[in-house]
Parts: C-alpha cells; sequence; structure tokens
C-alpha cells in the first residue's frame, strides 16, 4: 500500500476533500424512507410525510407476510388510495411543513414555542436583547432586559459535540429562542459548521448544520435557518449559490436551488412572514416553485429592504449619477436595480458640515432613520433621526463623539426605540472600530451589555424560559490590572 | 486535517437484525453510525455534493433489503461502504447513459479559510475529474475508508494484488498529476 509520505498526504487531503460531501439529515426519516417500499426522502419529497408515516405499518406488514400475503396487499392498497388523494388535494408540491407565522406585520410576532406552551409573563418587556459572552470554560448566553437586568439562559461549551473545533463567540438568534453559533475552522477544515442552540431548554443537544464559510446564515422570523451550501460555477463563468433551509426542531433539511442573493456582500434575506428569499429582484417561495414577484405589502428582516422591496442609496456630489449636489438619501425600487440613479430623494444636506453615514429601514419597511455626523465647532456629534417622508427628517437622538472618533454607524432593535452605535477611530491607515453606547428615542443613553449581541426575542418568551439564574444588575467587570513599571 | 471516520462505530448484531426486520428506529441508529462514511465515499467518487447524497440516499433502501443476507454482522461497515460506492457509480453511469450534462464542480475552495490548503483541495479535486469512477472508487475505499487489499477486493469483485497494482498506478497518476514527482 501506498505508505511514504505522498501516500500520507494524499490520504490526509482526501479526507479534507470529503468532508464536502456532508449535508445534515434526518436519520430517521432516512430509516423509514428506506423500509417504506424503497422511497428516497430527498427526492420524494411529495409525499414523503404520508411514506414515513406508512412505513411502519407496511414493515409490519412484511413481518407477516409468511403467515399471510393478504396484509401487505391491503396496505399497498390503502397507500396507493392515500398518494392519490394526496396528489389530488395538491399537497405533493409542498417540500417542508412550515411553522405558522402569525403576523406578517411589523408589529411583534407571536411565535410558536418550541416546548411545551410556557406561561408568558404580562409584565415583561416588548424584547429582551440576548448577548454572548465569552467565558474560561464556554460561552455564556444572557437575556438582558431594556433595564439593564439581566440573567444567564444557557452555558455553551467551546466546542461543538463531535467537533475539535472552537465556537466563536458571535451568533444570531432567532424570534423563537434558537441560537446559531459557528465554529472557527483555523484554515484546517474545508468546512465551518453552525451549532444551533434551543434556548427554551438548556440541556438540549445542539444540531450541527455544516457550511462553506462564505455567507453568514439567517433566521426565518419562524425559525428556520438558512445557510449557504457551496458555490457552483458554470463553464461560461457565471456563478451562483444554493441555499439550505434547517428547521432546528425536525432536523429537517430541503436545499432551496439557484439563487442570486441581494447585496454586494451578498446576504441572505427573508420575507418578513417567512415566504421566501430574495433571489434577485423577486422572491424564491421556500416551499418549492418558481419565483413570484415581490408582493408590494411585503417586508423583510434585513433592514436594507423596505416594503415592497424597495431600497435606497447614498449619493454625493461627483459620483455616478448626474445632478447630486449635495449628499443624498434617494429611494429606488428593487426591480429597478439597472437604473441606478433613478428614485426619490428623501434627505438631501445643504449644511457642509454634516453628511449621513448610515440609513436602514424603520420596522414598517416605509420610513427611514438615518445617522448623520455633523460638526459644529468643536463638536462632533453623531445624530440618529427618521424620515416619515421625503424631506421630513426628526432627530431623535445625538451623541457627542470623543476626539479621534468618527464615521457613527448604528444599529436597532425590533422596536425603533433603541440604537447601539459604533464609530471608528485613529488613521485612515488603521481604522478601529469602537463600541459606543446605546441611544434610546427618549434621548437617554445606557452603556452597552459586555459581550456580542446576537439579537432580540420577545420579552414575555424568553421570560417563560427556564434558564439557569434569575435577573439581576449585570456583573461588575473584573479591573484589569495594570503593570507596574 | 479532515475528522476521522467513525471506525469505531459498532452495531450490535441484535440491532441489525431488527432492522433487517423492518424496525425503523434501529435502521435509524445504523444510519446516525454510517450514512456521514458513505456520504464521504460517495463525493469522492462523485466530486459534487448533491449527487454524493443521491447516490447514498439511493443506498439506504438497497441495503435495507439486502441486510437480511449480510450473514457477519461486524462486516457491516464495509458492505454498507461498498453498497454506496457502487451506487455512486452506478449513479454516474446512468447519467452518461441519460446524457445528463452535470458540470462538475467540487467547489472545495469555497470551503477553506487557508490559502494553502485551498489550493491543495482545488488541485486534488481537479486530479481527480480525470480519473475513472472506478479509480475514484478505489482511492475512496483506500484512503477516506481506510480498507485494506482483501477488503477493498471483496466490495470490488478484484484479487488483493489486482487491488493493489491498480492502487499503485492510479496513486502514481495522482502524484504526476499533482507535480509531486
Amino acid at each position: 500500500m501506498t505508505d511514504d509520505i505522498f501516500g500520507l498526504r494524499l490520504t490526509r487531503d482526501l479526507q479534507a476533500y470529503a468532508e464536502g460531501g456532508l449535508r445534515p439529515i434526518d436519520v430517521l426519516a432516512i430509516a423509514r424512507g428506506a423500509i417504506g417500499t424503497g422511497t428516497r426522502p430527498r427526492a420524494s419529497r411529495a409525499g414523503f410525510v404520508l411514506v414515513a408515516a406508512t412505513a411502519d405499518l407496511v414493515a409490519a406488514a412484511r413481518r407477516r407476510t409468511a403467515a399471510s400475503p393478504l396484509p401487505l396487499v391491503l396496505v399497498a392498497a390503502l397507500l396507493l388510495v392515500a398518494l392519490i388523494a394526496l396528489a389530488l388535494s395538491g399537497a405533493g408540491g409542498r417540500l417542508l411543513n412550515l411553522p405558522t407565522v402569525t403576523s406578517p406585520s411589523p408589529a411583534p410576532m407571536v411565535v410558536a414555542p418550541t416546548a411545551a406552551p410556557p406561561t408568558l409573563a404580562v409584565d415583561a418587556p416588548a424584547y429582551e436583547a440576548i448577548y454572548l459572552r465569552p467565558v474560561a470554560d464556554g460561552i455564556d448566553v444572557v437575556a438582558v432586559r431594556p433595564d439593564g437586568q439581566e440573567r444567564l439562559l444557557r452555558r455553551i461549551g467551546t466546542t461543538l459535540p463531535d467537533s475539535k473545533f472552537p465556537l466563536v463567540s458571535d451568533g444570531s438568534v432567532s424570534e423563537n429562542g434558537w441560537l446559531a453559533i459557528s465554529t472557527s475552522s483555523s484554515g484546517q477544515l474545508p468546512i465551518a459548521a453552525y451549532g444551533l442552540f434551543d434556548l427554551s431548554n438548556p440541556t438540549r443537544d445542539p444540531l450541527t448544520v455544516p457550511y462553506p464559510p462564505v455567507i453568514g446564515g439567517r433566521w426565518s422570523p419562524n425559525g428556520l435557518f438558512a445557510v449557504s451550501s457551496a458555490r457552483t460555477c458554470a463553464a461560461d463563468g457565471t456563478c451562483w449559490m444554493a441555499i439550505n433551509i434547517v428547521d432546528p426542531r425536525t432536523g429537517m433539511t430541503i436545499e432551496l436551488g439557484r439563487i442570486g442573493l441581494f447585496g454586494g456582500g451578498p446576504s441572505i434575506v427573508w420575507a418578513r412572514d417567512g415566504s421566501g428569499i430574495l433571489d434577485g429582484g423577486q422572491l424564491k417561495p421556500v416551499q418549492g416553485g418558481p419565483d413570484v414577484a415581490v408582493d408590494p405589502g411585503l417586508l423583510f428582516t434585513d433592514r436594507r429592504v423596505g416594503r415592497g422591496g424597495s431600497l435606497y442609496i447614498l449619493l454625493g456630489p461627483g459620483g455616478d449619477c448626474p445632478g447630486v449636489t449635495a449628499p443624498t438619501i434617494r429611494e429606488r425600487d428593487l426591480a429597478s436595480d439597472f437604473s441606478y440613479c433613478n428614485g426619490t430623494d428623501w434627505y438631501v444636506s445643504h449644511d457642509k458640515q454634516e453628511r449621513p453615514t448610515e440609513v436602514i429601514f424603520a420596522n414598517d419597511g416605509r420610513s427611514l432613520l438615518v445617522m448623520l455626523e455633523r460638526v459644529s465647532g468643536q463638536r462632533h456629534t453623531a445624530v440618529v433621526g427618521r424620515i416619515d417622508s421625503p424631506g421630513h427628517f426628526v432627530q431623535l437622538a445625538t451623541y457627542d463623539l470623543p476626539a479621534g472618533g468618527s464615521n457613527p454607524e448604528f444599529s436597532v432593535d425590533p422596536d425603533d426605540s433603541a440604537f447601539p452605535i459604533e464609530y471608528s477611530t485613529g488613521p485612515s491607515s488603521g481604522v478601529t472600530f469602537v463600541q459606543g453606547p446605546i441611544l434610546h428615542r427618549d434621548g437617554t443613553m445606557s452603556a452597552v451589555p459586555a459581550g456580542s449581541l446576537a439579537g432580540y426575542v420577545p420579552g414575555p418568551l424568553v421570560e417563560s424560559w427556564p434558564g439557569v439564574g434569575s435577573y439581576g444588575p449585570a456583573p461588575v467587570p473584573t479591573p484589569t490590572p495594570v503593570p507596574v513599571p | 486535517m479532515a475528522s476521522e471516520l467513525t471506525v469505531g462505530s459498532r452495531i450490535a448484531a441484535s440491532v441489525v437484525a431488527d432492522a433487517a426486520a423492518g424496525d425503523a428506529t434501529a435502521l435509524a441508529r445504523i444510519v446516525a453510525a454510517h450514512h456521514d462514511d458513505m456520504a464521504r465515499i460517495c463525493f469522492v467518487i462523485c466530486g459534487n455534493q448533491d449527487q454524493a447524497q443521491d447516490a447514498v440516499q439511493a443506498a439506504w433502501p438497497i441495503a435495507w433489503r439486502k441486510l437480511g443476507s449480510l450473514r457477519d454482522h461486524e462486516r457491516l461497515r464495509p458492505w454498507l461502504m461498498s453498497v454506496a460506492a457502487n451506487e455512486a457509480r452506478q449513479l454516474l453511469r446512468r447519467q452518461r447513459r441519460d446524457r445528463v450534462v452535470e458540470i462538475e464542480v467540487a467547489d472545495v475552495g469555497s470551503y477553506a479559510d487557508d490559502p494553502h490548503a485551498r489550493a491543495g483541495l482545488l488541485d486534488l479535486a481537479a486530479a481527480l475529474r480525470h480519473l475513472s469512477a472506478d479509480d475514484r472508487m478505489i482511492l475512496a475505499m483506500r484512503h477516506v475508508a481506510g480498507f485494506d487489499a482483501t477488503e477493498i477486493g471483496r466490495a470490488l469483485g478484484m484479487s488483493p494484488s489486482g487491488v493493489r497494482s491498480r492502487l499503485a498506478r492510479v496513486t502514481a497518476r495522482l502524484r504526476s498529476e499533482l507535480g509531486d514527482d
């Protein structure tokens, strides 16, 4: 056998290469599919649930066949009738039984709980932030109320089961309380993995989802996790992505085929009703079938995309669009991607000491939330404002940037009421981003909790979870010892 | 370095017997223990994740139907690997016969963080595409499944010496393709 150095290297490289064949699976579905008349679960999407449910019946009949062949005939007949009924009902076109989305509106979404129906706390805040904090033996997942009170929900280890690669303390949380954290492959493995953790059940094992670390996974509002599979390129040089959709509650995975993702990033952008993912200027339905036009009333989970797929663009004088004489925020239509400069101007800054640095859509998908950077004398200010119609800017909160701070950016909570900000410092050759405070719509300001923000979950749901501890003030950070010269 | 294959996963004879009798839970235990290894082997043969998964999915009903004929449950793993590998080879043959034009893209590059690892895996993927499906099958059985010449020969209907000489030829060709002379 090849036991020389090349042979050893070949073994190592072939094993690394072979990891590309893996995909999350539902072992019971495969077993039932195999037993149930040789049906293939993945290929036989239509009627698979029925086949799986009847597989045990078929198997039982098979065991009895030696005694009497009649039961198998009966079961086969029943199965045939049921499949015909299924086909007539049109259910055969469904790829996945999606969790029901209760509200397509921008109001806080009520999601189905993942375990037994919890007793929801009536006095809980509308949303609580979920933060991830690295600790000595893993990562703490912490729920933080708007008033700063917090509690530990779950402590996660340093790696996933069956993996030696470390989890990174950076992740995203779904609105129904599943947390996705990726591993760092450190260049040693061709595949990274996401661990999906159920925050409502601290003892439940995570689900591992492999993915090529190119595009970050995104949660749908109804708790499905979309993650990219390998990029595929045709002979003519055109490339595209496929997207895998994972339901962490069942482990079931389907693949959406060829898809053109949004933005230069690119990003997976879910419709707020969970019906599909932006595919170019259209929507790829998660239930399968051809792309459909984006409904004018449809909202999206990514605040860069507004109602019906509207977009905005920041323009400046001397840029690609003629006639622009001042920093301008222009709205444009998703379908008009190639008529880049056409659209409605929502804000034009005629003050030479001011410029917009960031824009996102408000949670109604229509209004804009804007970050302006202003210089007035010695004051250098970050300003958060809202624009409900073209030209009508309303200031919500301000923050005096420290010396050397510039280019402020912001994010927002689901209520459009809290704005964590960041800004850059240092020379242009070595810019570093610094986390600033959280600005509130009522003009107040609060400190950012320690750790990284994973997202927001409805407060009544968070407070129904068992967690590990009870609510209390944030721990005071241990001061770093100052070295004595 | 890739994670090691689950060589040590032993399935009790009673579980195999239950699965053969139609116990879905028992078969699910076997699927859980061996599906990923089968997918790895199929991926080396097919060079495409979708095809690899299709091949493994197709292999399970076949494996279940023939499970009762498996006399030595200790041979379950090599037997399952050979069923999956054969199914992958058949799938490629069917596609050629049906004139399905598949763009062979083993896009390992998008997986790797390390540029060196990425370049190395891309070179390997390109070199594998120049081999026949049977040659890729032998490579996968040896280097990914870790079988010896006797086990490979039993799976492919070849003598151990025939396996050894063919493996040597394929390895020499890969060494040449990968510029390791």
